[in-house]
């Protein structure tokens, strides 16, 4: 290659140069603050610099989600408007979820044979014969009863 | 011009069509019963005064109704027409899945319980029988058979949700 085309490319790729935020690119999970905002190291060292990355939100396929993950999951970094300031996670390999929180819900979700127990009311009135003699009252189940779920979505499992 | 302004020019050109390669932060200003929502991107030179979008689900079947004021990305197919991507926490007003429409049950959620109007009830009674009294007096119950019924009246019976996925909250 003649010095001027290579002095051409170079001056190309410099122009084009900010074109590479608009990839994404591997990296792994360094850590996770309170804000959810993760701490990501990069595989690409030119994109990771010498510390990595920190405070980077994460963006999901869904809304009002909210994720826990593990240190050491791997996800892809990319870049709002192609902006290198306005960094984000998303798109988790297997295998990277700690919770997933649906609406700022705190409950787990109950699945398909999950427990259930049930309580009865104070007094439950009681009719019937006591050695061949009819009778009426009350009486208090103190311990409460317990079940399972029976049914539930066949095709949302958790 | 300059030959090097010519070529910024050219590149600049050339390279015009990447502005659909990005995603670019939106907001939701209004969710439409076609299930299309309409966006006003942060940058104006992307969206003008704003898109109406449909939302392309991720995972497959789900149903996403976003709030107003939601935060996602926009992004733009090789065709240019617009897509919702990711999107940030909060902002959620229901989400559905493969079309499913009840809600689904959490830990400690109340259950109602179906129980016959009479459960039928046998057995032996046999113990003790404490009769009030000062002193009160405790007598023996010789066993005795029982044959009866429970009627279930109001207040019924309640039950709550005791266990659940701990990963997946609602």
């Amino acid at each position: 290659m003649s010095a001027g085309l290579e002095a051409v490319r170079r001056f190309v790729q410099t122009l084009t140069a900010p074109l590479r935020y608009h990839r994404r690119y591997p990296c792994t999970v360094q850590g996770q603050a309170a804000d959810f905002t993760l701490d990501l190291l990069p595989d690409d060292a030119e994109i990771s610099g010498a510390g990595g990355m920190q405070g980077v939100k994460i963006r999901h396929g869904l809304p009002g989600i909210e994720v826990r993950v593990r240190v050491g999951s791997r996800c892809l970094v990319g870049w709002e408007a192609g902006d290198p300031r306005r960094p984000y996670a998303s798109l988790w390999e297997p295998g990277a979820i700690e919770s997933i929180s649906f609406g700022g819900g705190d409950k787990p979700i109950a699945r398909v044979g999950d427990a259930v127990t049930c309580f009865w009311p104070a007094s439950v009135p009681v009719t019937g014969t006591l050695a061949g003699s009819a009778f009426v009252g009350t009486m208090t189940i103190t311990s409460p009863a317990s079940g399972i779920i029976q049914s539930g979505a066949a095709k949302v499992t958790a | 011009m300059s030959a090097l302004a010519a070529i910024v020019r050219l590149v600049r050109w050339a390279t015009s069509a990447t502005v659909y390669d990005g995603l670019y932060p939106a907001t939701v200003q209004g969710v439409n019963s076609d299930g299309t929502i309409d966006v006003l991107p942060d940058d104006p030179e992307v969206g003008g005064a704003g898109l109406t979008v449909p939302i392309d689900s991720d995972p497959p079947n789900t149903t996403i109704v976003p709030a107003i004021g939601a935060r996602c990305l926009l992004g733009f197919r090789a065709d240019h027409r617009p897509y919702i991507s990711e999107w940030e926490s909060g902002g959620l007003e229901r989400i559905g899945f493969d079309g499913g429409t009840r809600p689904i049950a959490r830990l400690s959620d109340p259950v109602e319980l179906a129980m016959p109007a009479s459960v039928t009830v046998t057995g032996v009674v046999q113990g003790t029988q404490t009769i009030p009294g000062s002193p009160p007096v405790v007598v023996p119950i010789l066993p005795t058979p029982l044959v009866g019924g429970i009627a279930v009246v109001a207040p019924a019976p309640t039950a709550i949700v005791q266990a659940g996925n701990p990963t997946l909250l609602a």
